[in-house]
C-alpha cells in the first residue's frame, strides 16, 4: 500500500546548466531534515510558510556545499498539503546532485515521477482534472497553453462539467419520476421539453469538443505547411515568416527537396511551418520522394498555405482559370473547383497522383483549411495586381498578396493564418477550453449518449432506454470530474510526469 | 399447537411481512424456530394499503417469490384486483400490482405459519433481549418474554414493524401503539439501547377508511384491473379469485380550504411529530401544503376485500382531526354522504439506523442479532418481506455455520436493497424505486425466477417442483431462440400480419429473429405464422413466459448487452477487496466525514466504500491509490 508518511525529495529543475537548481522536498520530515544541513541566520523549524532564507548547504560535517536561498511552505498551504522546502542553488548539476544525495542518507527517499501531484491529489489540494492539468502545464510550451492548462488547474473544465452533469442528471430525474410514479397525478416532462434539453447539451458539448482543436493548438502549436509548385518562391516565403534565412533559396526550380521547418510564436501561440518540395512531375527519385513528403505533411496540417507565382506567364488574368495551375494538371478543373474554394489540391486528385499514394488516397483535402498566398507581387503592375484580385474576389478562397522578398503583406498573412486557426471573432478564443486528449475522448462517448438519447426520443422509443442513455453519460462526466475513477485513470494521469512535479 | 419449548435456534419477534418470511425461511432449512407475536390474530396484517407490488415493488415481490418466499403465493390467493403498471414502457419497469382481500391475506398467512413445522408460534411481549459478551465479541442468548420468561436462542431476528414504543396522533390525540386498536412494544428498544444500538425516530401514517355503501358510485371513475391477471408466484398458474374493480376520486379546492383549517391542530405542522415521514408517500396535508398550487390530487377508493363494507381511501392519508377527515372528504365528488368507519392516523415509532447491520442483515454489534423490515427504516411490505427473507437464511446459515448469503446489486433488487440500507445514510422510510437499480434492464420482474430460483434451491428454499419448472422453462427457450434464429419466414406468410401491425412488409425470406427486433411485431404472432411445430400449447404459463423471455432478449439485445458490460465494470470494483483490519484513522488524506464512515461501515469492498454516503469521489481515489500500492 502507498505510504504517505515518508519525506520525498527530488530535483525540480531540468538537469542541465542554468543560472539555478530547485530541488523540492515534501513530508512531514521536510523540514526538520533540511534544517539539519542548513546553515543560516533563521532556524527553518521557526520560519513562518512562504519565508525565503538565504544560508549555506553543508554536508553535516561542516563542509559548504553551496549557498542556498530555502523556502519553506508549511502543509496548510504548500502545494502538496505536506510542508515542502524548495531549495534554490546555483545551476550546475554536480552541486544540485550532491545536495539530494545529502538529504537522501537522511531518511528522505527519492520521489517518484508524480509524486509531489500525487500527494496533492492525496491530500486534496487538488481534483483529478487539476492533477492532468498540471501535467500538461509542465509540458506547456507557449504562453497560451501555460493560460490554458491554469485555467483548468483553477478548476474551470470542472465545474464546466459539472454544470453539464447536473442538467443531465436533471434530465435524468425528469424521465425517472415518469418510471416511477406511473399512479401519482404528478406532471411529466413533455417530449417537446426533453427535447429542447437535448439539443441545448449536444450544443454546448459540441462547443467544448470543438474548443478541443483550439485547446491542441495551444498545448501543441499549429502546423502550417508551404505548398506549390516548384520556384514559386515557397522557401523564401519560409524565410520571411520566420526572419532568418533557414531555407536554401536559389532560382533552380526544385532546390527544396526535403521538408525544412522553422517555429514562430504568433500571439503567443506556436506555429511549425514546414517548407515542402515543389509539387510537379519528375523522373528525380530524390525529388519524387520529397513531392511524396510534401503530400505527407499537407495531410497532417491544420493549415496549408499554397503558393503561387503571381508573375506566372501563365497566370494570364483574362483567364482566371488559367491562373496558378501546374502543367501538370488539367486547367479546366480551375473553374468547377474554384466552387469547392479548392482549386490547386483538387486539381491534384483529379491528376491521379494523390490516389496513386497510398497513404493519402483515402485522404480528404477538402476539410482542411488553406489560404492561397500570391507571392512575387513586388513585381507586378498595378494594373496587373488590381486584376488579379478582381478576378480572384470571385471565388471565395482566402487569399494574400506578398512578396517574400520585401516582405510586402507578410503581417496579412500572419494574420490570416491566425484567422483561420486561433482567432475567433478578430482575436483569440477563450482559454477555458478542452485541452487534454482524455477529457475529449470522454466528451465525445458522452456526445454519443446524448445523440443516442435524442434519437431514442424521436424513435419514440421507452423511457428507460433513454435514461440508460443519460445515465452512460453522467458516468463519463464522473470520469472526467474524478467521481467515476478506476485505477487505469489514475495510472495514466499520474505516469504522464517526470520526477520532481 | 405445539408445547413452546425453553430452547430455539432460531426466535423472531414480529409476524409483519418480515416476520413470516424470516421464520418460514429458517423453519424450512431445518432450523428450530418460534415466532413471538404480541397478538396472533395480526399475523400477516396489511396495516395500511391493502395491495402487494407497485413499481419497484412488484419487482422485489417477485423474487421473493423466486427465492422461495410467500409473499408472491399469499398476493395470488388473496388477490382480488390485478394490474400490471407501466406497460406502456419497456419490460424492465412493468410492475405487477394487486389489491388484496386483507382478511384473506392474514387468514392464508396464519394457515401457512401454523402448518409450517418446525415452526412455533408464541403470543407474547418481549421485555429484554439477552447477550453475553465472550471471546471479544457480544453474542446473543435469547429473550425474557412477560409471560413465558426466559427463552434461549443462537439467533434473533427482530422484525418488529412500527411497534417499537409507538405512538398515534389524529390531531392532537395520541394513543400508545403501532396500529389501530394494537399494542405497542417497550421492552426492545430500551434493550438494544443499552448494548450500544443508535436510534432514530420515523413516522408514517395511513388514511381513513369509509363505508362501501356510502360512496355514490355515479360521479366517480371506475378502473378496472387487468382482463388477464398475472400472479405473482411463479408456481401460481392461474388467478381463480373473481376481480372486482377499484375506483378513482379526486380532492378540489374546497376539500382543501377545509383540511387548511385543520392545520394548527395537525401533530406534523405543530411540530408534536417529530420523526420523518416518507417524501414520496405524502399525507394529504403534507401534499396540500407542498404543492400549493395544485387545485387536486387523485383519490382511489379501494374496496378492502370482498366480505367487507371497508374501502381504503388511497391518497388520503393523514393525521389531521377526526372531523376534519370526515368533513374533508365529503367535499369529494362520490364522498358527500360518506361514513368514516375508521380515522387515518399518523404512527410515530422507533427504527435503528441500517448502517449498524451487515450485509447480511445481521447487526454489527451483537453476534447472532438480525434486523429485518421497518425496524430499518424502509417501507412497505415488499421491502419488509424481502429482508426477512434474507434475515430468515442467514439466521439459518449462523447456525449451520454457513457463509452469508449475500445478493449483490447486479442480481436483484433485493441486493439493491440491502446494500442501499448498509451503505447509505438513512433517514426517512426507504422505499424501492426501480431508479436506484442501475441494472434494472436485466433486473426484471419476468426473469426473476431465471435470476434466483436456482439459487433458492442451492440455498434449500425452492422446492423440488419449483426447480423443475425453472429447468423446463430454460429448455424450452433455449430451443426457441435456436427457433427464431435458424428460421426464416417469406413474405407471403407474414406480410398480411406485418400490414396489420403498421410494419414496412418484407421482399425476401427474412429470419424470425430479425423480425422479432421490429417494435409493433410479437413474437407469439410470429410463431403461430411460422408453425412452430414442437407439441408445445403455446398458451400455457410456462410456454407463454418462455416466448416473452425470448422476445425480450431480441428486442432489447443491443441495450442488454451493454448492460451486461456495464455489470463486468461494476464487479470489477466490487472485486478490490479492502482489508477487515485496514486503519482509515491513519490514513491522513481521507475526508473527515469519509474516515469515520469508512471507520463505522466498514465496506468489504472498493465498490461497496463508493456507495456509503459521506464518502467523497476523492476519498475513493485515496483508497484506490492506497490499495494498489
Amino acid at each position: 500500500m502507498y505510504s504517505l508518511e515518508d519525506t520525498i525529495a527530488a530535483i525540480a529543475t531540468p538537469l542541465g546548466e542554468g543560472g539555478l537548481a530547485v530541488l523540492r522536498v515534501s513530508g512531514k520530515n521536510a523540514i526538520t531534515s533540511v534544517e539539519k544541513f542548513f546553515d543560516g541566520k533563521q532556524k527553518l523549524s521557526l520560519a513562518k510558510t512562504h519565508t525565503a532564507h538565504f544560508g549555506n548547504f553543508t554536508d553535516g560535517k561542516g563542509n559548504v556545499i553551496d549557498e542556498v536561498v530555502t523556502t519553506i511552505f508549511l502543509s496548510a498551504k504548500s502545494y502538496t498539503g505536506e510542508n515542502v522546502v524548495e531549495i534554490s542553488c546555483h545551476g550546475s548539476i554536480f552541486v544540485a546532485r550532491k545536495i539530494l544525495e545529502i538529504l537522501l542518507t537522511n531518511k528522505i527517499r527519492l520521489a517518484e515521477p508524480g509524486e509531489f501531484t500525487k500527494r496533492a491529489f492525496l491530500n486534496g489540494k487538488i481534483d483529478l482534472p487539476q492533477a492532468e492539468a498540471v501535467a500538461d502545464l509542465i509540458k506547456a510550451n507557449s504562453e497560451i497553453a501555460q493560460k490554458c492548462s491554469f485555467s483548468q488547474i483553477k478548476g474551470e473544465l470542472s465545474s464546466q462539467t459539472k454544470k453539464i452533469g447536473g442538467k443531465i442528471l436533471d434530465l435524468c430525474s425528469m424521465l425517472e419520476l415518469e418510471l416511477d410514479f406511473v399512479e401519482e397525478d404528478y406532471q411529466f416532462a413533455t417530449k417537446e421539453k426533453i427535447v429542447s434539453e437535448l439539443n441545448f447539451l449536444i450544443g454546448k458539448i459540441e462547443n467544448l469538443l470543438a474548443s478541443y482543436k483550439i485547446g491542441r493548438f495551444y498545448r501543441d502549436g499549429v502546423n502550417v505547411v508551404i505548398s506549390g509548385i516548384p520556384n514559386v518562391g515557397k522557401s523564401s516565403l519560409l524565410n520571411a515568416l520566420l526572419q532568418e534565412n533557414k531555407a536554401i533559396v536559389t532560382e533552380i526550380p526544385g532546390t527544396t527537396r526535403d521538408v525544412v521547418e522553422g517555429e514562430l510564436l504568433l500571439d503567443g501561440i506556436l506555429f511549425r511551418f514546414f517548407d515542402t518540395a515543389g509539387i510537379r512531375e519528375t523522373k528525380n527519385i530524390i525529388e519524387e520522394e520529397g513531392i511524396r513528403r510534401s503530400y505527407e505533411k499537407m495531410a497532417a496540417a491544420d493549415l496549408t498555405l499554397i503558393v503561387n507565382d503571381s508573375t506566372d506567364a501563365t497566370n494570364d488574368c483574362s483567364d482566371v482559370s488559367k491562373i496558378n495551375i501546374p502543367n501538370i494538371t488539367h486547367q479546366r478543373q480551375f473553374a468547377k473547383s474554384a466552387e469547392n474554394s479548392l482549386p490547386w489540391i483538387s486539381c491534384m486528385t483529379a491528376d491521379g497522383i494523390i490516389r496513386d499514394t497510398a497513404k493519402l488516397s483515402d485522404f480528404n483535402f477538402e476539410t482542411k483549411k488553406q489560404i492561397t498566398v500570391f507571392n512575387k507581387v513586388d513585381l507586378l503592375s498595378d494594373e496587373r495586381q488590381n486584376k488579379l484580385r478582381t478576378e480572384i474576389e470571385h471565388t471565395n478562397l482566402d487569399y494574400v498578396f506578398v512578396s517574400a522578398k520585401t516582405h510586402l503583406g507578410i503581417i496579412e498573412l500572419q494574420k490570416k493564418i491566425l484567422e483561420l486557426t486561433v482567432y475567433e471573432n478578430g482575436e483569440i478564443a477563450n482559454v477555458s477550453v478542452l485541452t487534454n486528449t482524455r477529457h475529449k475522448e470522454l466528451f465525445g462517448k458522452i456526445q454519443e449518449c446524448i445523440k443516442n438519447a435524442l434519437n431514442g426520443v424521436s424513435e419514440e422509443k421507452t423511457t428507460e432506454l433513454i435514461v440508460l442513455d443519460l445515465r452512460s453519460a453522467l458516468n463519463f462526466i464522473g470520469e472526467i470530474t474524478g467521481e467515476v475513477t478506476t485505477e487505469e485513470i489514475l495510472n495514466n494521469i499520474f505516469s504522464k510526469f517526470c520526477i520532481g512535479k | 399447537m405445539k408445547q413452546t419449548k425453553n430452547k430455539y435456534d432460531i426466535i423472531v419477534i414480529g409476524c409483519g411481512h418480515a416476520g413470516i418470511e424470516a421464520s418460514i425461511a429458517s423453519a424450512k432449512l431445518g432450523c428450530k424456530t418460534l415466532l413471538v407475536t404480541m397478538s396472533k390474530d395480526s399475523i400477516g396484517r396489511m396495516s395500511c394499503n391493502p395491495s402487494i407490488g407497485g413499481t419497484a415493488k412488484g419487482q422485489l415481490a417477485r423474487e421473493v417469490d423466486a427465492l422461495g418466499g410467500v409473499m408472491g403465493k399469499l398476493a395470488d390467493l388473496s388477490g382480488i384486483h390485478f394490474r400490471m403498471l407501466n406497460t406502456s414502457k419497456g419490460p424492465a419497469v412493468w410492475s405487477p400490482r394487486s389489491q388484496n382481500d386483507r382478511e384473506l391475506y392474514a387468514r392464508k398467512a396464519r394457515e401457512l405459519i401454523l402448518s409450517q413445522t418446525n415452526l412455533d408460534l408464541l403470543e407474547d411481549s418481549v421485555d429484554e433481549i439477552l447477550s453475553e459478551y465472550s471471546n471479544e465479541e457480544r453474542k446473543i442468548t435469547g429473550i425474557t418474554t412477560t409471560y413465558h420468561g426466559q427463552i434461549n436462542c443462537s439467533v434473533l431476528v427482530i422484525c418488529a414493524g412500527t411497534f417499537l414504543r409507538s405512538l398515534m396522533h389524529t390531531g392532537f390525540s395520541q394513543t400508545v401503539g403501532g396500529r389501530f386498536g394494537e399494542k405497542s412494544s417497550s421492552g426492545i428498544s430500551p434493550s438494544l439501547e443499552k448494548l450500544g444500538f443508535e436510534i432514530g425516530r420515523l413516522k408514517t401514517g395511513t388514511p381513513p377508511r369509509i363505508d362501501i355503501d356510502s360512496i355514490d358510485f355515479s360521479s366517480i371513475e371506475l378502473q378496472p384491473g387487468d382482463d388477464n391477471p398475472q400472479p405473482f408466484s411463479f408456481q401460481t398458474e392461474k388467478i381463480i379469485n373473481a376481480q372486482i374493480p377499484m375506483y378513482l376520486t379526486h380532492t378540489n379546492e374546497k376539500t382543501h380550504e377545509i383540511l387548511r383549517k385543520g392545520f394548527e391542530r395537525s401533530p406534523l405542522f405543530t411540530g408534536i411529530i417529530k420523526g420523518k415521514g416518507p417524501r414520496y408517500c405524502p399525507s394529504v396535508e403534507d401534499k396540500i401544503a407542498r404543492f400549493s398550487d395544485k387545485g387536486s390530487h387523485h383519490i382511489f377508493l379501494e374496496p378492502e376485500g370482498y366480505k367487507t363494507n371497508f374501502v381504503y381511501v388511497n391518497g388520503f392519508s393523514t393525521s389531521l382531526p377526526q372531523e376534519i377527515q370526515l368533513y374533508g372528504m365529503r367535499t369529494i365528488a362520490g364522498l358527500e354522504n360518506v361514513k368514516m368507519l375508521r380515522h387515518g392516523y399518523a404512527v410515530e415509532y422507533d427504527y435503528f439506523p441500517s448502517y449498524q447491520l451487515k450485509l447480511s442483515l445481521e447487526t454489527k454489534l451483537v453476534g447472532g442479532l438480525f434486523h429485518a423490515g421497518q425496524i430499518n427504516g424502509t417501507s412497505g411490505y415488499e421491502e419488509a418481506a424481502a429482508q426477512g427473507l434474507i434475515a430468515g437464511i442467514n439466521a439459518a446459515h449462523y447456525v449451520h455455520n454457513k457463509e452469508p448469503f449475500i445478493l449483490k446489486r447486479s442480481e436483484a433488487y433485493i441486493g439493491v436493497l440491502i446494500d442501499d440500507l448498509v451503505n447509505l445514510l438513512i433517514d426517512e422510510p426507504y422505499r424501492m424505486f426501480t431508479s436506484r437499480a442501475e441494472y434494472r434492464l436485466l433486473l426484471r420482474q419476468d426473469n426473476a425466477d431465471r435470476r434466483l430460483t436456482k439459487i433458492g434451491y442451492n440455498i434449500g428454499l425452492v422446492d423440488e417442483v419449483a426447480k423443475q419448472r425453472l429447468d423446463k422453462k430454460e429448455e424450452m427457450i433455449t430451443r426457441l431462440s435456436q427457433f427464431v434464429n435458424e428460421n426464416t419466414i417469406a413474405p407471403e406468410e407474414v406480410n398480411d400480419y406485418l400490414k396489420s401491425q403498421n410494419e414496412m412488409p418484407i421482399t425476401q425470406r427474412e429470419p424470425i429473429a430479425k423480425l422479432v427486433k421490429r417494435s409493433n411485431v410479437k413474437l407469439v404472432d410470429l410463431l403461430s405464422v411460422a408453425h412452430f411445430e414442437s407439441g408445445l400449447h403455446l398458451k400455457g404459463r410456462i410456454e407463454k413466459e418462455s416466448i416473452e423471455q425470448v422476445e425480450i432478449d431480441l428486442k432489447y439485445d443491443g441495450y442488454i448487452s451493454r448492460q451486461k458490460i456495464d455489470v463486468e465494470k461494476f464487479e470489477k470494483s466490487e472485486n478490490i477487496t479492502v482489508p477487515e483490519s485496514f486503519d482509515y484513522t491513519r490514513v491522513r488524506s481521507l475526508s473527515a466525514e469519509g474516515k469515520e464512515k469508512l471507520s463505522h461501515i466498514r465496506p468489504q469492498t472498493l465498490g461497496q466504500a463508493s456507495r456509503i454516503s459521506g464518502v467523497t469521489p476523492s476519498d475513493i481515489s485515496v483508497l484506490l491509490v492506497y490499495l494498489h500500492r
